[in-house]
């Protein structure tokens, strides 16, 4: 089981992939806003960030680059939900230290094995 | 004195009738805004229904109470219930993207998009055939198919669309009949369209390149080359001679890609018939395909070319053979200007 922090602005998408992740046994924070995805890293230190690229406040390129500063050692892994035809930002998500990225429209079962792969690893 | 006691009189009762109004209209407000979050609530809770399954490979059918069935009849709720449809659909694959398709259903949307399909306002019958589409309804293709060729250049663009996005390939059938232009744009949403398909030798071809409508044929050699359609490399070689300018430059362009050993020269024998963007097309093709062979024609070009083509014929040349400079370099017009000038400057390039 791992902690992990979704940020979709999307309200719906936000809670079916957090009912998702919730019947698989991992505990889930949810937000639907960047600033407050920041905020809420700092509090709880999720083994695991969930997060989509166009968001309010603060974008998830922004979370991404959050994430690599602040690691000291072991970074948090992050995978980034884009939109199609994204590729460049997808690009610049990695360059700046995403873990993996997921392209909408895409099924729930998928981000739910791609989210087993990091439990496994974190074991 | 009683002048300025009315004046002040005034100045409040109007102030207090502003700020009766004000909080009216923020409590219709607030009113509209709680009785769309309830609406929309509603539909989220309907739709995580369809989405969610413990198994991943079921598809979902869920029961639609006699409630929701009442609800659909509030134009709002119904309006709520479709986007967010749409937007999950847009957002979502799978097998949780069918439990969507099969909620629209069971709520009976598609029969709304269909009426909306009869509106007088365009945008409205664009957005209900967008609809059809996101949520695959196949067996509308009848009342779509009218739309690829209809007078409004939006509502076709939306009907093309949606056909190719239903249907793929076989999709592409109202190439057989659409009179109106297709503008570069469609042309770009279209193969995009086609791109997320597996092309299974498609048919329809042959027809679309003899077809009376320009931007068809342009569609079509756009086809021929992305899909590497060989045997059509006749139809296409019979296009150099075309009337239309725009014809021409796409056959040319295409046939860089679907090339025979003869290829070259046939592009070679039509440069002086053609006009400066076509001579640059054929140039940029040779350099593709081009052989030593043809380095002599190639040469022959550079007196009467302008200084853009000048530079692409050489560049050509030193790209068809590594003993392509030399050669011109062996000519007597490499010493003539420009042509002294653009010989180093490609040989840079070239390191």
């Amino acid at each position: 089981m791992m902690k992990i922090l979704i940020a979709e602005d999307d309200e719906l998408m936000l809670k079916t992939l957090e009912l998702r992740l919730k019947k698989d046994g991992h505990e889930v924070i949810a937000t639907s806003d960047g600033r407050d995805a920041i905020t809420k890293i700092e509090q709880h230190a999720p083994d695991l960030v969930i997060s989509d690229i166009m968001m309010p406040y603060v974008s998830g390129l922004e979370i991404v680059a959050f994430l690599a500063e602040k690691s000291q050692g072991r970074k948090t892994p992050i995978i980034i939900l884009s939109g199609m035809g994204q590729e460049d930002t997808v690009l610049e998500a990695f360059q700046l230290g995403a873990d993996d990225f997921i392209t909408k429209p895409f099924s729930p079962s998928e981000l739910s094995v791609r989210v087993k792969r990091f439990a496994l690893a974190n074991l | 004195m009683i002048f300025f006691e009315i004046v002040i009189l005034l100045f409040v009762g109007i102030t207090l009738l502003m700020i009766f109004f004000m909080m009216v209209s923020l409590s219709i407000k607030r009113k509209k805004a709680g009785k769309f979050k309830k609406l929309k609530n509603m539909a989220d809770s309907l739709i995580r229904n369809a989405i969610f399954t413990e198994d991943p490979s079921e598809v979902k059918i869920i029961p639609v109470s006699a409630r929701t069935q009442k609800m659909l009849l509030n134009n709002d709720f119904r309006k709520i219930m479709t986007e967010e449809l749409l937007v999950a659909k847009k957002n979502i694959s799978g097998t949780a993207a069918t439990g969507l398709e099969n909620l629209y259903e069971q709520l009976n949307l598609k029969k709304y998009a269909l009426d909306r399909l009869k509106s007088s306002s365009w945008h409205v019958k664009a957005k209900a055939i967008q609809e059809i589409g996101i949520m695959n309804q196949k067996e509308q293709i009848d009342k779509i198919f009218k739309y690829t060729n209809d007078k409004h250049d939006l509502v076709r663009m939306e009907a093309q669309t949606t056909i190719v996005k239903l249907y793929g390939f076989e999709g592409l059938r109202f190439l057989d009949v659409v009179s109106y232009q297709l503008s570069e744009w469609q042309q770009i949403k279209l193969l995009q369209e086609l791109a997320q398909l597996h092309p299974d030798n498609f048919s329809g071809i042959e027809k679309w390149l003899s077809s009376s409508n320009l931007s068809v044929i342009v569609f079509a050699l756009k086809l021929v080359r992305n899909y590497h359609r060989f045997e059509l490399y006749p139809h296409v070689v019979t296009l150099l001679e075309h009337s239309d300018d725009t014809i021409r430059f796409e056959a040319i362009s295409t046939l860089a890609k679907i090339y025979t050993a003869e290829t070259s020269g046939i592009l070679i024998a039509r440069f002086s018939h053609e006009n400066e963007k076509n001579q640059m097309a054929l140039v940029k093709a040779i350099q593709e395909i081009g052989f030593f062979e043809d380095i002599p024609s190639l040469i022959d070009f550079l007196p009467e070319s302008n200084a853009e083509l000048k530079r692409a014929i050489v560049r050509t040349i030193a790209n068809i053979s590594p003993e392509g400079i030399a050669q011109l370099e062996a000519h007597p017009i490499a010493e003539q200007y420009p042509i002294d000038q653009i010989i180093p400057q490609i040989k840079g390039e070239l390191k």
